[in-house]
């Protein structure tokens, strides 16, 4: 897998995506559940849309997949997707990014002491 | 691979996952079914289950698109059709075989035009008078009217100056309250004065209906007290029209009714005030009525001659409002020392005055329902066309069927023909209506108002239109695609196709006689209206107006008083007298159906003051001592009046027949005394003769009491000239006009012209019912009659070899004929039944339009019935011939 360009910024969406999946492999729909369960942002994100997301970060690199039993209702193999390397890169990115624009904003509106 | 155990909602979601193209669906719908069920489950809740939907919803129609567009831009797959290709697939399909047959699908796309035309242009106006807010009026939903109830419930009524204020002070639940009230306005700007349509208003008027001015401004507080700065607003057509859009006519003067007014605004482009169609050209204040209308009627709490209307405040209801309002009314009147004679009503606005939704509604309702009956036969026809053309591919269908292309697939293929067609004759519909509707605006209704109509069809009129046609299409197309595709293949390939075309028949049949139906409640509409009108030409209203011209003057735009109100009819009698081959002349406030109306109470000395045993209503009008001869209104007892009536001599009036009736039954009326009015302000009147009795509001009206007065003693608003010529001689119009120039330059004329053609417009509705009944009835009998014919023929051939057998074992040419028109007759029966079934009941509505004519009147259904019947004949004709020439051997040999 090549190495990915640092983006300027991810879609929200795909960073949500990134950030539910950093501690652990889910399925399509625990990670639709987590998503919209988030209390910050709440999604409203139905399945298509997920589906065609994780499609195009898998394109991108971001994420892969591997089909594994459903331990959880023990029906039909599910699939996982996972973070890969450079997913887990390009969300530390966007974190660093975010950071710095509170820094920043901080900066503006708490008045200097001293 | 499958989903178990999978929900209802599962399965309605799989349904929607066909419209994403087949490549997504193949890969993803699994997945997508599981998220979705799993999500369903875990709803707990009708507000989750709620999100669940919203977010789904979103989805769709966020990726639907967006997964064609990614499809669009990758090399086209092959092989797998999806729903969407199926379509396009079918519309070419459609479209090859309409132009395999261009004048049989040539004329049904006219005929479906002609019904969707007609529908279209129906909803088009109900859409501009009913629906619509006029240009310039902004949330129509908060706007309401304000009316006062009396006691007796009778409704509708006007409001005094004081009241407004008392409504304006008291808000009541309205953000802003306006009054308003018409007012003739006599404009100078050229060489002659021309009588315009002025609106009094309050000083809120314009921001209740929400419009912003397009130059200057509207009135400010200042403007809009009594005794304030004459000021007027322009319509923005006047400005165009009379000051060529002078951009610089604000602070110029204006001459209106001999006052010099300011003008201050200019309303924005089409607005003219809150009725659809009503020409307002100029707004002045209500208080400056004093001034322009010449009448101290401002501070009177009986004057009741303004209509009110308001915008409601956030929050509040039209019920909320009416009680406020209601509870403001009785404390004023309880204040002045008055009964409370009512209550409020608040109703919501409308784009025509209150009173006038019933008659008005009702009117379009019919026009629409005839324009309903043609679509509904276009329909038919058109669906026995394509039933036709059906039946001819019988074979191709039946080899398809029994190839194993779905029933499904099939009856979608025809229907999408069906709608295919009716789109085109839609397309042709949408054409006609935004004709049709441009010649209506142009009518000028029987009413003594300038009115502008815009009637042309919206978006709202268009997307009915569109789906009446996709509907009809869908509908039309839907049966016989079913019929068609019933039978079982086997046997139809077996058997050449005549089971098949039995039930086929049966169907068609049924088109046929609904075709018929219609058609006969049409024509039965139509002849109704043309027996109506021929008895409306024949009534006698009691009154001659052959020969005779009116000159109609609005004297009050030139702040004339009564005096001089009767030394102007006096003039002009004097004048026109003198013009050679003038009979007589006379004058008077109001005209026998001259579509307005003027009403008093009358009260009888010494009887108890109850309505119809000492207090009676009455019409009455002013009349100079010339109308009863000029007019031909035959005085059956006393005299006429004569110039000695006059004001100051003792006070005199004439009663009718029927007020004579009502007053003193079967008693000389001539020398008793009654009282205009009741209570301690009547006045003592003698009656000193007795007319006979005439049609005063409407032609053919049972009969009403009228009181006639001298014109010198009671006197009105109007002054109209009636001049009587000696028959055949040419209308004096110019030599009236020049008398009315030597006697006031300045007074503009209200209307000119014969009687008879004043009298002819209060017809109008009925004649344009008339004529769309006559051309939808003739339409309709065309098309049932063609419709017949080819039920007829298919008929004949698909018995042919019957027909053969029957004639090679002896049967008379007679009994032939018998079998085929018999056939024809049955169908012509069972839809002429339904029809004057369905007239019988339609046509009460009509009652009212009709003069008396019974809606159920035997000669119109008899020469319907007959009418038919001698169309089915006629159709049957051409198929009875060909049946006749049928020749045995051929038949069987072919078989």
């Amino acid at each position: 897998m090549s190495e990915l360009p640092r983006p300027a910024s991810l879609h929200p969406r795909v960073f949500a995506i990134l950030l539910a999946l950093a501690d652990g492999p889910r399925h399509g729909y625990r990670l639709m559940q987590e998503l919209q369960e988030d209390p910050t942002e709440r999604w409203l994100l139905g399945p298509a849309t997920l589906y065609r997301t994780l499609k195009e970060m898998q394109r991108d690199g971001l994420i892969t997949s591997t089909e594994g039993p459903d331990e959880e209702s023990g029906g039909p193999p599910r699939r996982y997707y996972r973070l890969t390397a450079s997913g887990h890169r390009a969300g530390a990115a966007e974190a660093a990014r975010m950071a710095a624009l509170v820094r920043r904003w901080e900066q503006a509106t708490i008045p200097a002491t001293g | 691979m499958d989903i178990v155990p999978i929900s209802r909602p599962t399965r309605v979601y799989r349904r929607c996952l066909s419209l994403y193209p087949a490549e997504f669906r193949r890969e993803a719908e699994a997945e997508l079914c599981r998220a979705f069920d799993a999500s369903w489950r875990d709803a707990r809740g009708a507000a989750h289950r709620g999100r669940v939907l919203v977010a789904v919803l979103i989805d769709l129609v966020r990726t639907i698109p967006a997964e064609w567009l990614d499809r669009l831009a990758q090399p086209r797959p092959r092989g797998d059709a999806t729903r969407m290709e199926t379509l396009l697939q079918d519309l070419r399909y459609a479209l090859r075989s309409l132009k395999g047959a261009p004048v049989v699908m040539l004329v049904a796309a006219v005929t479906i035009a002609i019904g969707v035309g007609a529908t279209t242009t129906m909803f088009s106006v109900a859409n501009a008078l009913l629906l619509r807010p006029p240009a310039g009026v902004v949330d129509p939903d908060r706007i309401v009217t304000i009316h006062s109830v009396s006691k007796d419930g009778s409704g509708f009524h006007s409001f005094s100056y004081p009241e407004y204020q008392d409504f304006a002070a008291a808000h009541g639940g309205l953000s802003n309250v306006a009054a308003f009230a018409p007012l003739a306005a006599s404009l100078r700007t050229g060489d002659e004065p021309r009588l315009e349509m002025a609106l009094q208003v309050t000083g809120d008027y314009f921001a209740v209906l929400g419009t912003r001015p397009l130059l200057g401004r509207f009135f400010n507080a200042e403007e809009s007290r009594i005794g304030g700065p004459p000021v007027v607003v322009l319509s923005e057509a006047l400005w165009r029209r009379r000051f060529d859009a002078d951009p610089a006519i604000l602070g110029k003067s204006i001459t209106l009714n001999g006052q010099a007014l300011t003008v201050i605004g200019v309303a924005e482009r089409g607005f003219q005030g809150q009725f659809a169609g009503l020409d307002v050209a100029v707004w002045v204040p209500v208080e400056l009525n004093n001034v322009l209308a010449g009448r101290e009627v401002l501070a009177g709490r009986n004057s009741k001659w303004l209509e009110m209307l308001g915008r409601l405040a956030p929050g509040a209801t039209r019920s909320q409002v009416a009680a406020q309002l209601s509870a403001t009314t009785a404390e004023a009147a309880r204040q002045a020392g008055l009964d409370a004679d009512g209550s409020v009503a608040v109703l919501r606005y409308l784009p025509i005055p209150a009173n006038a939704l019933l008659p008005v509604g009702g009117f379009l309702g019919l026009l629409t329902l005839l324009a309903g009956f043609i679509l509904l036969i276009a329909g038919a026809n058109v669906g026995g066309v394509l039933l036709a053309r059906a039946s001819t591919r019988g074979r191709e269908t039946a080899v398809r069927l029994a190839l194993g292309a779905g029933r499904g697939r099939l009856v979608r293929q025809m229907v999408t023909e069906s709608v295919a067609l009716f789109s085109l004759g839609g397309l042709g519909g949408a054409a006609l209506a935004f004709g049709a509707t441009r010649l209506l605006a142009g009518i000028q209704p029987p009413v003594p108002v300038p009115l502008t109509f815009d009637f042309h069809p919206d978006t709202l009129v268009l997307a009915l239109g569109l789906g009446i046609t996709l509907v009809a299409g869908v509908v039309f197309g839907l049966a016989p695609a079913l019929e068609t595709t019933r039978s079982d293949p086997a046997l139809t390939l077996r058997e050449g196709a005549s089971t098949f075309r039995l039930a086929r028949g049966r169907l068609r049949g049924g088109l046929v006689a609904g075709q018929l139906a219609g058609t006969a409640c049409l024509l039965v509409t139509a002849g109704l209206f043309v027996r109506a009108l021929g008895k409306a030409g024949g009534i006698d209203p009691g009154f001659n107006p052959a020969n005779v011209e009116i000159l109609s003057l609005e004297p009050s735009v030139r702040g004339y008083d009564d005096a001089r109100m009767i030394q102007l009819a006096q003039a002009l009698e004097e004048r026109a007298s003198a013009i050679p081959g003038v009979v007589s002349v006379a004058s008077a406030d109001i005209l026998p159906l001259g579509n307005s109306i003027k009403e008093t109470q009358l009260s009888l000395p010494g009887r108890p003051a109850e309505q119809g045993v000492g207090i009676f209503n009455t019409d009455f009008a002013g009349v100079t001592p010339g109308y009863f001869s000029t007019l031909g209104i035959r005085l059956e007892r006393g005299r006429a009046f004569t110039s000695a009536d006059r004001t100051g001599a003792p006070a005199v009036v004439i009663i009718n027949q029927t007020l004579a009736r009502r007053l003193w039954p079967g008693e000389n009326p001539i020398g008793k005394q009654l009282n205009l009015g009741s209570g301690t302000s009547a006045t003592p009147l003698e009656v000193v003769g007795l007319a006979a009795d005439a049609n005063y509001r409407h032609l053919g009206e049972a009969p009403i009491p009228m009181a006639y007065f001298p014109l010198a003693q009671q006197t009105g608003n109007s002054v109209n000239l009636l001049v009587r010529m000696q028959p055949g001689r040419t209308a004096p119009t110019r030599e009236i006009r020049e008398a009315l120039r030597s006697v006031d330059p300045e007074l503009p004329v209200a209307q000119a012209g014969a009687y008879t053609t004043y009298i002819g417009m209060a017809l109008l509705p009925n004649r344009i019912a008339m004529m769309m009944a006559t051309a939808f009835g003739l339409t309709g009998l065309v098309l049932a009659a063609l419709g017949l014919y080819g039920l007829i023929s298919y008929r004949v051939q698909s018995r042919k070899r019957e027909i053969g057998v029957r004639l090679a074992l002896g049967a008379s040419p007679w009994d032939i004929r018998r079998l085929v028109v018999g056939e024809g007759m049955r169908v012509t029966a069972i839809g002429l039944g339904a029809g004057l079934l369905l007239a019988g009941g339609l046509s009460r509505l009509l009652s009212s339009l009709l003069f008396g004519v019974s809606p159920l009147d035997p000669l119109t259904y008899a020469g319907i019935v007959v009418t038919l019947f001698g169309i089915g004949w006629i159709a049957a004709a051409g198929p009875v011939r060909r049946a006749l020439e049928t020749q045995p051997v051929e038949v069987l040999r072919h078989e």
